[in-house]
């Protein structure tokens, strides 16, 4: 077993190298945050349509009650995890992401993770906060060029860690073609070396890589480190915890499931996407006509939903889900979901992480 | 069109895109002919950036969607810096 190493992700110190990936909407809020930052780790609010069940919303005015939603949010696990490091996630495919973003920063998050599109503008939404560190989540060296070139040139800044999703085995929305999945070349063992060289050799810097996608216990977390990765980020196996913000029901379904019931499905984003099986990805895959195509809020970039009725509206679906209708919601899960055996703290499970082998 | 600056964005985007010479004709779309996704657009952009040591703001990228459209581009900002 090799000897965890504290994480540093610019300013900031985690005791250990585990980051609880931003499970959206309201899957990671701000008490499986704060539970996870309090037991050493890094703990991710998902940033993402919070103003959906808050006091905040009246039709119409999703965005506004979005944003104030997260600031509730945001002080809340701090008040919870006072020297915590506590961040967000938020999706670059999210139309007020630049406004979520700028929010989060003047509330004082530590950092800031984002994927589902290219984050290319983040600098310039956070350039009055310089300890907010800047993560954005890649599956793929050239990205990753992409992001340094573009973010050196025009805001003379780097950023401060990368999150390496493996499409393969990573729950949510996945960063590849759906042609491309299952690919060895997406694997981490391939992507962190390659981009590991690139980083160290042609730019010059030790920018700390971050595993995620299929990491489950402590073989899978000494596995990455020892590609060269200077820690993980977990989703799915803080889903079953007590502290994880989802609806009991919720918990129970990834409890209940097998690795067999993880599925891929289309997102309204475009992007492929891995789900727990239900009779919601039935239909979604039989494209049923009964699945709700009404556009709630325009919430999204691009969607596919809106823009031309096809697939779903997500918001909606990932809402039912998080509030407990698994029959009717979307349930996002990694491959390795249903092998917990019972929910457990928070704290039960960080302990095993960094001290069993197995 | 300027027949030095079609050249040269030409041979970028052979390069890029990993396509044909043949195929970069002036009205072929970078998606839809010559297979182009978003990380693809980003790079090519940059890419024309850095050669014609030019800075295309992103308003202006989003509206470049053909060859000829790169070339006009940048045949009218080489124009009005020099």
């Amino acid at each position: 077993m090799t000897t965890l190493i504290p994480l540093r992700i610019g300013k900031h110190i985690a005791p250990y190298p585990i980051i609880q990936g931003g499970m959206g909407i309201r899957i990671s809020g701000a008490n499986l945050a704060s539970a996870v930052a309090n037991a050493g780790g890094i703990g991710i609010i998902s940033a993402v349509c919070l103003g959906l069940n808050s006091p905040y919303y009246k039709k119409g005015n999703l965005f506004k009650a979005n944003r104030l939603a997260l600031i509730d949010e945001i002080q809340k696990a701090r008040q919870l995890s006072p020297q915590g490091i506590i961040g967000i996630n938020v999706m670059v495919a999210v139309r007020d992401y630049e406004t979520l973003v700028r929010t989060a920063a003047e509330s004082g998050v530590d950092l800031i993770i984002s994927g589902a599109g290219l984050p290319l503008h983040l600098p310039e939404y956070t350039a009055n906060y310089p300890d907010t560190a800047l993560v954005p989540i890649i599956s793929s060296t050239r990205a990753a060029k992409v992001i340094c070139r573009k973010w050196e040139r025009r805001y003379n800044r780097l950023p401060d860690a990368f999150v390496v999703e493996n499409p393969n085995t990573a729950g949510g929305h996945l960063g590849a073609k759906y042609q491309e999945l299952s690919n060895p070349k997406l694997e981490a063992d391939r992507v962190i070396p390659e981009l590991l060289k690139y980083l160290r050799n042609e730019l010059g810097q030790d920018i700390p890589v971050i595993a995620a996608g299929g990491v489950w216990d402590r073989s899978d977390i000494d596995r990455v480190l020892a590609l060269g990765a200077k820690g993980v980020q977990i989703g799915t196996r803080f889903i079953t915890t007590d502290e994880c913000d989802a609806d009991i029901r919720y918990k129970e379904f990834h409890l209940n499931a097998s690795p067999e019931d993880v599925e891929i499905i289309p997102s309204p984003v475009g992007m492929p996407g891995r789900a727990l099986h239900n009779p919601f990805v039935d239909k979604v895959l039989q494209n049923s006509p009964d699945i709700e195509k009404r556009c709630l809020a325009n919430c999204l970039q691009v969607c596919r939903c809106r823009d031309t009725q096809e697939t779903y509206c997500i918001v909606q679906a990932l809402d039912r889900a998080a509030r407990g209708n698994v029959e009717e919601g979307l349930i996002f899960a990694g491959t390795n979901a249903g092998r917990s055996e019972k929910i457990v703290s928070v704290r039960e499970l960080m302990a095993e992480l960094v001290t069993n082998s197995r | 069109m300027n027949p030095e600056i079609f050249e040269k964005v030409k041979s970028i985007v052979v390069e890029q895109l990993e396509v044909e010479a043949d195929q970069v004709t002036p009205e072929a779309s970078f998606a839809n002919d010559l297979g182009a996704d978003s990380l693809d657009t980003v790079e090519l952009v940059m890419a024309l950036e850095e050669e014609f040591d030019l800075e295309i703001p992103d308003e202006a990228a989003e509206q470049i969607d053909t060859v000829g459209k790169a070339v006009e581009h940048i045949s009218s900002n080489i124009e009005t810096t020099a």
